[in-house]
């Protein structure tokens, strides 16, 4: 344990060491206290605004947290997903002359630390809006301090370390756990449904005698409802549960058997953690840890040679994928198309204007592209491949072939959204077509610019690096602002919106066009590309 | 002294390892080898307590995963990993309360002047190259003054250099009796250092061999015999 003390100590002197010595650190420390300080004084309009008054309805909070946040922890706990062990833990810790339990019980007092912090703030700012009840916070986090201490710790190694309940069991167990998570909400919906919502409604179902009888979450619970709402027979029944549980599971959790078995699901999972984070800085989108893309057989004619190579390589990748090219984002942008054809023909909603009725899809388009685009393109990996630059080929031939699909992903999404929708709001096909332009000319901006912010900017913002999607988000909304701009002024000139989108489509383009020349520079050298 | 008796580990139905038993004795260099997939990492990770197995590992006498054994015995796996927030310094101070080791201050920095690392202690897990991290790797295996040391691919990544002073060490550590077995595709790096060989195939050992110390014994010729001899059987049993 004292290696392991070292580390932790080292790790944490070592990091703000770091970190103190970059010239961002400032910048970022200036921001974080302008936002906590945001937080203090917001905090209180936001819970006026979703109609908290007084600390039994703050606590709420708790109780919800509780429930939706510590069962799927222990489920993924007894999975042995819950902790994560990195690739230099399973080199040293797990090598070294510890107990495979009192690794454990390391890793459970770091979460319960972690944990408290948060509930730290949150009790300071119940105490600071809820000032009345300054010392039920403070009762309330000595309890859980001390609770979780005893409870959590001992869970940690009786799930994580367990070596005697069968797969089976456990798999049932968090089956039965989800279950009741799920029938919890649906019956709050019912009660929602049929009595309209209000936060008191909220509380008094919470406040149901079968929810602090759930084991551990539901006895955990009694204890913050008895020392808020006071005592009833099942919050005091829960609460000494709770107690009776502080105790016991301290014991098992010592009995139990451990001797390491763990460590193979936990150097497995670090493998594949370590994989799925360098996965997630390349591609900007979040991976799921552990999980292996099945893939199914396809073949491709390849039509081409040189740089056309990467595209019909690309072809073949997204031919081996069950879903094809259709992403969560044209699942997304099928959905927005659905959504907006119910509710205008339905008259839920249905602007009168002209004007308004076909501006709304380019806005609802290019709304969809910039927040739902991470992680769409492959050019990224196409860049970390030595090959790519060993072809014989221009890097403008590079560079389109390794972007062209997703111009061609671009133009479906778009299309599916502009169809759908825009049949519902009376548009022409001249103006569906023009509006699906607008969104592959604006995809395509954005992934120009991206391409020119990580392969060119990046590598020489140094530590500036982490302003780069700033500076991203800067040069696109610059752009299509200019683009918009000119568009609605050629409209509006000439009383003809059609003429306006066309515009706009040929000034985004423009852009597009210069961007992507500049972005060709990155399948040059492979010394640009982090 | 290392034992394996009946050592299995399957992955669903596929058995990686299958029966395998072997004894290195105190003082005495034992090779592993064996073709991609012969079941040597999985053998490897059973020893060094990572997998769940069947069977018995003792070290000196004492079940594998026991904390007694843990402290006398070290492992330098194939792909080494480094703590990013922690100098190389540290990763040894780590390993010397870990292990509560008995080495000293001056056997550190021979340690660190012998594989050229003396003036980079204070740089961190994140900024040393991947020959650097094994260097560190094997260091701290070293710091620990194992009875048992188990090295998976060391020379990988390792400048001649280093490979040189390894070489030297390992045939130290043979000397003060230490038993040591190394896991490797690079057969000519071992040819003298081998006392025992144990070729793999398939999860199973396909052959042991002693090395009877005349220097006759050629291990690519060994090696190749047995597993060209074990495809062709194969084949054989197959048609």
């Amino acid at each position: 344990m004292n290696g392991i003390l070292y580390i932790t100590k080292r790790t944490f002197i070592n990091s703000i060491k770091k970190s103190i010595r970059k010239p961002t650190f400032l910048i970022i420390s200036l921001l974080m206290i302008a936002y906590f300080v945001f937080i203090l004084t917001g905090f209180g309009a936001f819970l006026d605004m979703i109609g908290i008054k007084n600390a039994g309805q703050y606590v709420m909070i708790f109780i919800f947290a509780q429930l939706y946040f510590g069962v799927p922890s222990l489920v993924q706990l007894f999975q042995r997903k819950g902790i994560v062990f990195l690739k230099a833990d399973v080199q040293f810790i797990f090598q070294s002359p510890v107990s495979p339990k009192e690794i454990l019980i390391y890793e459970g007092m770091q979460g319960t630390i972690g944990i408290s912090i948060l509930l730290l703030v949150m009790s300071i700012l119940g105490g600071r809006f809820f000032y009345d009840s300054v010392l039920l916070f403070a009762l309330y986090f000595v309890c859980f301090l001390i609770s979780n201490l005893f409870i959590d710790t001992s869970l940690y190694v009786l799930c994580f370390g367990n070596e005697t309940i069968p797969e089976k069991v456990y798999r049932l167990i968090g089956r039965i756990l989800y279950l009741m998570l799920f029938a919890l909400v649906i019956g709050l919906l019912i009660q929602v449904l049929q009595h309209g919502y209000s936060i008191e409604l909220v509380q008094e179902y919470i406040q149901m005698p079968i929810i602090n009888l759930i084991p551990i979450f539901g006895w955990k619970i009694a204890f913050i409802q008895l020392i808020f709402y006071g005592p009833t027979w099942s919050n005091v029944l829960g609460s000494i549960l709770c107690i009776l549980l502080m105790i016991t599971l301290p014991i098992l959790a010592k009995k139990s058997k451990c001797d390491g078995a763990y460590y193979e699901d936990a150097e497995k999972f670090a493998d594949d953690y370590e994989e799925a984070v360098a996965t997630a800085k390349k591609t900007g989108r979040a991976q799921v840890v552990g999980k292996r893309k099945k893939y199914i057989q396809a073949n491709i004619n390849y039509k081409g040679y040189y740089a056309k190579a990467i595209f019909y390589r690309q072809l073949l990748e997204y031919k081996k994928n069950r879903t094809f090219i259709f992403t969560g984002r044209t699942f997304i942008f099928l959905l927005a198309g659905l959504v907006l054809n119910f509710v205008t023909r339905h008259n839920i909603w249905m602007p009168q204007n002209e004007f308004l009725r076909l501006f709304i899809l380019p806005i609802g388009i290019v709304y969809c592209l910039t927040f739902f685009s991470f992680g769409q393109s492959k050019w990224l990996r196409e860049l970390d491949s030595y090959i790519t630059y060993l072809i014989p080929d221009t890097r403008i031939n590079k560079t389109w072939n390794a972007t062209k699909m997703d111009h061609i992903k671009a133009l479906i999404d778009c299309f599916l959204l502009a169809m759908i929708g825009g049949s519902a709001l009376g548009l022409s096909l001249l103006q569906i077509v023009l509006t699906t332009l607008i969104g592959v000319s604006t995809n395509a901006l954005q992934l120009y610019i991206k391409m020119i912010v990580e392969t060119i900017l990046n590598p020489h913002l140094g530590d500036f690096k982490v302003f780069s999607t700033l500076v991203f988000e800067v040069l696109l909304v610059m752009v299509m602002a200019i683009a918009i701009g000119c568009g609605a002024v050629v409209g509006i000139l000439t009383l003809n919106m059609e003429i306006g989108f066309i515009i706009s489509i040929f000034v985004s383009a423009v852009f597009a066009i210069g961007c992507f020349f500049l972005s060709a520079l990155a399948f040059g050298k492979m010394e640009k590309v982090e | 002294m290392l034992e394996i008796t009946s050592l299995m580990k399957k992955y669903k139905d596929v058995s990686a390892v299958d029966d395998v038993s072997f004894v290195i004795p105190d003082g005495k260099i034992g090779i592993l080898l064996g073709p991609n997939g012969a079941g040597k990492s999985t053998t490897i990770k059973s020893i060094s307590g990572l997998l769940r197995y069947e069977g018995e590992i003792k070290i000196n006498g004492l079940p594998a995963k026991s904390i007694d054994a843990k402290k006398i015995f070290a492992y330098v796996p194939e792909l080494p990993s480094m703590f990013p927030s922690l100098t190389v310094n540290e990763h040894i101070e780590y390993i010397r309360r870990a292990y509560h080791s008995n080495i000293t201050d001056e056997e550190v920095q021979q340690f660190l002047k012998r594989f050229e690392m003396d003036d980079k202690v204070d740089k961190l897990g994140d900024e040393l190259s991947k020959g650097m991290m094994q260097k560190v790797s094997i260091l701290c295996a070293l710091c620990i003054k194992p009875q048992v040391i188990l090295f998976d691919e060391p020379m990988i990544g390792l400048d001649p250099a280093a490979i040189k002073e390894l070489k030297a060490i390992i045939i130290e550590l043979k000397e003060k009796g230490v038993t040591v077995l190394i896991s490797t595709h690079m057969l000519e790096m071992v040819q003298d250092l081998w006392d025992i060989l144990y070729i793999m195939n398939h999860g199973k050992l396909i052959g042991t061999f002693e090395n009877t110390g005349d220097n006759s014994q050629d291990i690519q010729e060994i090696f190749f015999s047995i597993t060209d001899k074990k495809q062709m059987d194969n084949q054989e049993i197959g048609a």
